[in-house]
């Protein structure tokens, strides 16, 4: 066993902190205040471009695709870097369904739409989630009827995250409605422009915006089924361990705890002792950090089972469940030590050491149950961790 | 960053898990339960793990070992606290064995290691005093200098198998800011020993040291090197209770599982309750967690470095180490209890030696709260940073 980086992985991480060092400039940060967890404004744009111009996007892709092929560790310790610096980083298009597009679409999908994802220039949107499917995503009814050399779709997709600046939707749709729930499904590829799609905003607590989608009998091509008839399910699931992992990434909050300790150590109560001299407040930072250790580990440890090929089910359930209510927890804990400042949108002072909770707080009520609920994430630890019956919840 | 064990690692692991699982049998436990109290203590085990080999993973071979490091013995640890044996593997071999070979003269290793390997001798520590915050500084056990010689005079508490021990390794004041590490014989005069009796009934003592001498030959480190040696022998105690923790952990866990499966209630087995899998998958997480903190700790504990900038990652690490191990044995044991129902407080049922061990553990050296107050006055003063 070895819990050092190499000196590659730390040359890795210095590159990568030294590349985002230079993407934030001021202005850009400014810019993704106003669009909290989203990007999409022109410095953003401006930013992806760049990072498709220096090869930064499909880092974890195969040389041949554009990418340098990271290991899934490398890639974790770059997605950290990413969540370190702030960028809202598309990863679920790159890591997730750029992947699929790569060694699934057609040659035409592949041709239009991959160079795009790895220059940065192209967005998907991500279209599984239904008003009546959510943790139990099979049994979506957005339908896919064939009609002569075309694809017939029509339904309503909720939660379709960044479908407002996005050139395409990765569509989950039944095409098998008599087969057994999971066995009917399959997925496609639909250019945010087609005729018969539409979308309206739907605003969230924490500030995001994301969207209902609408589908009239909108028309696609033969060639925009990807993969094959029926076989969706299989696509959807095979990138779910990394989207757990990408979730629960300890780089959300490694950097903020360095300015938070570092705000406690040089900031004065009113009765002249520091923030950090208080007893509770310590041990409140002994929670956080020992709890982040735990996380930290739980990830690497993860990245490492991935690219052994020993990664069990149950690690990557733990590794979501964990880390999402810790995170819960430490925003908490976090905010009690910044006290009532910590709910305040943006600081009278320059720290913006509560804005930064207060926007972290709305924003983190999704993730215990985005991404698969926490309930289910037990039951599959609980059956595949600990070879428990878990009855018939999950047929 | 590598998560696998090295091929030596996963033969000490297999080698000490089969010993333990077939040796340590109800029976082999129910016997040492009827034992005096405050006397649980498996001789012939240890003779076994001796005849094995495995007293000597972590001594060097020229005193008869198999010359591996700290982490190497975390195995074995691991796997008595798996299986409840009563053997004083955290005292003799994390504790005292490890001291002597960071920081003892070769004499000193050699009066003592080769009699640890076969079996011979049982060595312990006694660190702990009485009202202390913190084990790693010796308050009301002082040293006092005559010439080469020094006299000792004080209490140390909780000792394990100090009544079974051929030697103490004993932390001492000499002033302010000197302190004084030496190995004492129970024998000697001057030396008692007051048996407490402990919740799983592991030998402890209260020791007892008036004007017991000590020659030059019985000391082991002294000023800046005692303190050093201090804080390596408490890292590697807090370890091994760590290490302990997670085998005894993991074992009353898949215990549950195994008998929630089993327990049929309402026509059905009580596992496929959701509230039941739910509370099992959090003690799974629990465990994950106590698991890499504890290895991560064992790891740093093998390199050798000095500087302050490691010493403090390894001291941190084993201090968060220990946080889990207090909080994942509590969650656990109640988990494990409570999912039993009565058949787990049963006596015939081998969960409630796990219940016990687990409150010992959590207790041994400072509680989670006790433990996150230092890691707080730490952060206080150097951060502790996220790389």
């Amino acid at each position: 066993m070895d819990f050092h980086l190499t000196d590659k992985q730390c040359d890795l991480r210095d590159e990568f902190r030294g590349y985002f060092d230079t993407l934030m400039t001021p202005e850009l940060v400014a810019e993704l205040v106003g669009t909290p967890g989203e990007g999409g404004g022109p410095l953003y744009q401006a930013a992806m471009k760049k990072m498709g111009d220096d090869g930064y996007i499909a880092l974890s892709w195969p040389e041949k695709f554009g990418g340098r092929g990271l290991s899934a560790l490398e890639q974790y310790m770059f997605i950290e870097e990413v969540m370190r610096a702030g960028f809202p980083f598309p990863f679920l298009t790159t890591e997730s369904v750029g992947p699929m597009l790569r060694d699934h679409a057609s040659d035409r999908v592949r041709q239009e739409i991959v160079p795009g994802i790895v220059a940065g220039t192209c967005n998907v949107a991500i279209g599984y989630s239904e008003p009546e499917a959510g943790t139990d995503l099979a049994s979506l009814k957005t339908r896919a009827v064939r009609d002569g050399d075309e694809w017939v779709i029509n339904g309503q997709k909720m939660w379709t995250s960044l479908c407002h600046m996005a050139d395409y939707v990765w569509l989950a749709a039944r095409t098998d409605p008599d087969a057994p729930k999971h066995r009917g499904i399959s997925m496609f590829i639909l250019p945010t422009n087609a005729e018969g799609f539409s979308l309206s905003p739907v605003h969230t607590l924490g500030g995001v915006r994301t969207n209902a989608t609408y589908y009239e009998d909108v028309r696609l091509p033969a060639d925009a089924l990807v993969g094959e008839l029926n076989k969706g399910w299989k696509l959807i699931t095979s990138q779910l361990n990394r989207e757990r992992l990408a979730l629960v990434n300890v780089g959300f909050f490694s950097q903020k705890y360095n300015v938070l300790v570092d705000w406690a150590q040089s900031t004065y109560l009113i009765d002249g002792r520091k923030i950090i001299d208080q007893p509770w407040v310590r041990t409140h930072f002994a929670r956080i950090r020992s709890s982040l250790e735990a996380l930290r580990l739980i990830c690497y440890k993860l990245a490492w089972q991935m690219d052994s090929n020993e990664l069990n089910m149950a690690d990557a359930s733990a590794a979501k469940v964990y880390g999402t209510e810790l995170f819960v927890e430490i925003y908490r804990l976090a905010g009690e030590i910044i006290g009532q400042h910590s709910v305040l949108k943006r600081d009278s002072d320059d720290t913006n050491i509560g804005a930064t909770i207060e926007n972290l707080y709305r924003t983190a009520s999704i993730i215990t149950f985005g991404g698969g609920a926490n309930e289910v994430q037990r039951d599959i630890i609980a059956a595949a961790g600990l070879w428990m019956p878990i009855g018939s919840r999950m047929s | 960053m590598k998560f696998s064990l090295t091929e030596s690692q996963a033969e000490i692991q297999q080698l000490a898990n089969k010993i333990l699982q077939e040796q340590v049998t109800e029976e082999r436990l129910r016997n040492l339960d009827k034992q005096v109290s405050g006397e649980r203590f498996d001789r012939d085990l240890w003779q076994q793990l001796a005849s094995a080999g495995l007293l000597g993973v972590a001594i060097d071979e020229s005193h008869g070992g198999m010359g591996f490091d700290y982490f190497s013995l975390s195995l074995l640890l691991e796997e008595v606290g798996r299986s409840v044996a009563a053997v004083p593997v955290v005292t003799s071999l994390a504790g005292a064995a490890m001291l002597l070979t960071e920081y003892a003269s070769a004499e000193l290793q050699q009066q003592w290691l080769p009699d640890v390997v076969n079996g011979q001798s049982i060595l312990t520590v006694a660190f702990s005093e009485a009202m202390s915050t913190n084990d790693v500084t010796p308050h009301t056990v002082t040293a006092t200098n005559n010439g080469s010689d020094y006299s000792l005079n004080g209490v140390k508490h909780y000792v394990p198998y100090a009544q079974h021990a051929a030697g103490i390794i004993v932390s001492a004041k000499i002033s302010d800011d000197e302190n004084v590490l030496v190995m004492i014989d129970p024998s000697q005069a001057g030396v008692t020993l007051d048996k407490l009796d402990t919740t799983t009934a592991e030998p402890q003592s209260k020791l007892t040291l008036a004007n017991v001498m000590i020659s030059s030959s019985q000391v082991l480190a002294v000023g800046e090197k005692a303190n050093q040696a201090i804080q390596y022998g408490v890292n590697c105690l807090l370890t091994a209770y760590c290490n302990v923790q997670l085998g005894a952990s993991e074992a009353a866990l898949r215990m549950t599982a195994k008998y929630t499966s089993e327990r049929k209630q309402f026509n059905t087995a009580i596992a496929s309750f959701q509230a039941v899998a739910q509370r099992a998958a959090d003690g799974y997480i629990d465990v994950e967690c106590l698991r890499l903190c504890t290895q991560q700790a064992a790891c740093l504990l093998s390199n050798k470095a000095s500087d302050l900038e490691s010493q403090r990652v390894i001291n941190d690490a084993v201090t968060m180490a220990k946080i889990w191990a207090g909080d994942t044995g509590h969650r656990i044991s109640y988990t494990a209890q409570h999912l039993h129902g009565g058949t787990g407080v049963d006596r015939e049922y081998p969960l409630w030696r796990f219940c016990l061990l687990l409150r010992q553990m959590e207790f041994s050296m400072g509680s989670s709260q006790q433990h996150l107050t230092n890691l707080g006055d730490r952060i206080a003063e150097y951060s502790v940073s996220m790389a």
